[in-house]
């Protein structure tokens, strides 16, 4: 037998616990942001530093979706797990079908890791808000994440709310197909803009792969396979120690919370196009996989080394602060030239509202209801 | 699991939107399970939002570092224990006002269930009070074994002794039900 409180009971607890929160709440005081030196003695050491900051800033982002809530024993599974590992692969954004792998695994209570197959690893350590992101040209940069509490969006939590939120059913039966050897049975859930396909193992049960795809946004499948709960993960896995012989970029990264705004990620923007050849817009503008996708395109020639020389690490990492704060957002500037006409490259729904904010690729912003958005 | 992490750190950071989430989250939950320690629909609403508010209040201070729903149980556990301690009440059933199908007139709550439920729910009433929260904690809490006995400071043997002693008495009283 189960209770559910009425909209009564649900409204005078909530009041009254908020009071109660109010009442002992001071404002959060925001520590000013130290000066930092940007060590640049390379030009792929500059890059490495960029992609370092990006990846501090992108790894809140990490995507988790599994099976629908059909899948009972797998949702169970991963709510209920102590660890959880998987793979991660995601379109590089190249124009090349190039993709990237990056291996993910988290541990309770708060510790997350992320690892690309290049070796670019990001470590966070939700319980102190602390992260180190650490580039396997031996530098590392740390970063601290205490302005994630500001926002009235779920941020990183907005993948886990998909999870929860998945229909009981599946809306159609994709059949059977092989995956990695195993014959798998196939469900297809469709969410608004978003399309999920879960492929579980025919004989087992077990979640063997999800593919993630936004009508709205290309570029922006996501296939999430390799999953295990509850392998034992050793502790110095998520260790925040920098490894021996690393050197430090010389950049502590913090967030004030103040500065993580649309004019922030605007000015990125117009600063990204501006150090790339062929002034376009990244291929991707949040994710663990940001610091690969620098530097393949610092090895390809694709970056004006000068300007990258002068970046502000601090902007880079709000601007990417900015996009994980939101609850609802779309990214498609991947190949955009700046200032081409009537062309969105960006929206979002800023927290309690019903309409977007969209940023088009002259940046400049209009605010449209839903049915006006894209397509 | 990763969210209770994000949830309990962004709520030590003193975010609103935090403990809005996590209030939603466990609400239904935890008025569930103190309606079945106290036994009173009333009794159990009071307990919540006694939780519920010294939770709020309690985010400069809060240090937890073990599972979140665990904490927020143990929480009801003792609210209910010291409740019964105030009332000194023997444990009743619970009473037939507050037993509502989906159709009632009552706007304050919804309680799913049929007649099996409720008889159960009556045989859980009358279990001596270590043997029921020990049941309710496992069965309805999730909690295991080891977390129940750390909450009550007893020995995992003893926890599991109740409740097995529990089951028995219950599958004794329902089947004396069922011959009735």
């Amino acid at each position: 037998m189960n209770f559910s409180a009425g909209a009564e009971l649900r409204e005078k607890i909530l009041t009254d616990a908020l009071k109660a929160h109010w009442q002992t709440r001071a404002q959060p005081t925001f520590e000013k942001p130290d000066i930092w030196r940007t060590i640049m003695k390379s030009r792929i050491t500059k890059f490495a530093a960029a992609a370092a900051i990006l990846a501090v800033a992108g790894i809140v982002s990490i995507q988790f979706l599994t099976g629908t809530k059909a899948y009972a024993h797998v949702v169970e599974g991963l709510r209920n797990a102590r660890t959880v590992v998987f793979t991660l692969i995601t379109q590089s954004n190249q124009g090349n079908g190039e993709t990237i792998k990056t291996d993910i695994a988290y541990k309770e209570p708060g510790h997350l890791r992320t690892t690309t197959v290049d070796g670019y690893v990001a470590i966070v350590d939700f319980s102190s808000g602390k992260m180190i992101s650490i580039v396997p040209q031996g530098n590392y940069t740390l970063g601290d994440l205490n302005s994630l509490n500001k926002t009235g969006s779920t941020g990183p939590l907005a993948s886990i709310e998909a999870l929860k939120n998945l229909p009981a059913k599946a809306d159609e039966d994709l059949g059977e197909k092989e995956i990695d050897g195993i014959d798998c049975d196939g469900y297809k859930v469709i969410q608004g803009d978003l399309t999920t396909n879960v492929w579980i193992d025919a004989k087992t049960g077990d979640l063997v792969q999800v593919e993630q795809k936004y009508a709205s946004a290309p570029g922006m499948n996501r296939i999430i396979k390799n999953i295990k709960f509850n392998i034992e993960l050793n502790d110095s896995l998520f260790s925040l120690t920098p490894p021996a012989g690393f050197k430090s970029f010389g950049i502590e990264l913090k967030s004030n919370g103040s500065d993580e705004t649309e004019e922030t990620f605007i000015n990125w923007l117009r600063w990204w196009a501006g150090a790339n050849i062929d002034e376009t817009f990244p291929p991707i503008v949040a994710g663990s996989e940001m610091a690969k996708v620098v530097m393949d395109m610092a090895q390809q020639g694709k970056l004006k080394g000068e300007l990258w020389k002068n970046v502000d690490p601090q902007m880079m990492f709000r601007a990417g602060l900015f996009v994980v704060h939101q609850q609802d957002w779309r990214y498609a500037g991947n190949g955009v030239k700046i200032n081409t006409p009537d062309t969105p490259i960006f929206w979002y729904r800023p927290a309690g509202s019903e309409n977007y904010r969209v940023i088009y690729a002259d940046l400049t912003v209009r605010e449209l209801s839903a049915d006006q958005m894209p397509k | 699991m990763i969210e209770d992490e994000i949830l309990k750190w962004r709520f030590r950071q003193g975010s609103k939107e935090a403990l809005c989430r996590i209030y939603e989250k466990y609400l239904d939950y935890l008025l569930t399970l103190a309606v079945c320690l106290s036994n009173d629909f009333n009794t159990a609403q009071d307990i919540v939002h006694d939780v519920f508010v010294r939770f709020a209040a309690s985010w400069k201070d809060f240090n937890q570092r073990g599972n979140l729903k665990s904490y927020l149980t143990t929480c009801v556990v003792n609210q209910a224990r010291d409740n019964s301690r105030k009332t000194r009440r023997q444990p009743d059933e619970l009473k037939e006002d507050t037993l509502i199908g989906s159709e009632s007139d009552c706007p304050e709550h919804l309680v799913t269930g049929n007649e099996t439920s409720h008889q159960l729910n009556r045989a859980i009433a009358e279990l001596p009070d270590e043997q029921r929260e020990t049941i309710i904690l496992h069965l309805k809490g999730g909690m295991k074994f080891r977390e129940i006995a750390a909450l009550q400071g007893e020995s995992i043997n003893t926890v599991q002794g109740r409740f097995r002693y529990g089951l028995d008495k219950l599958r004794s009283m329902l089947n004396e039900e069922v011959q009735k």
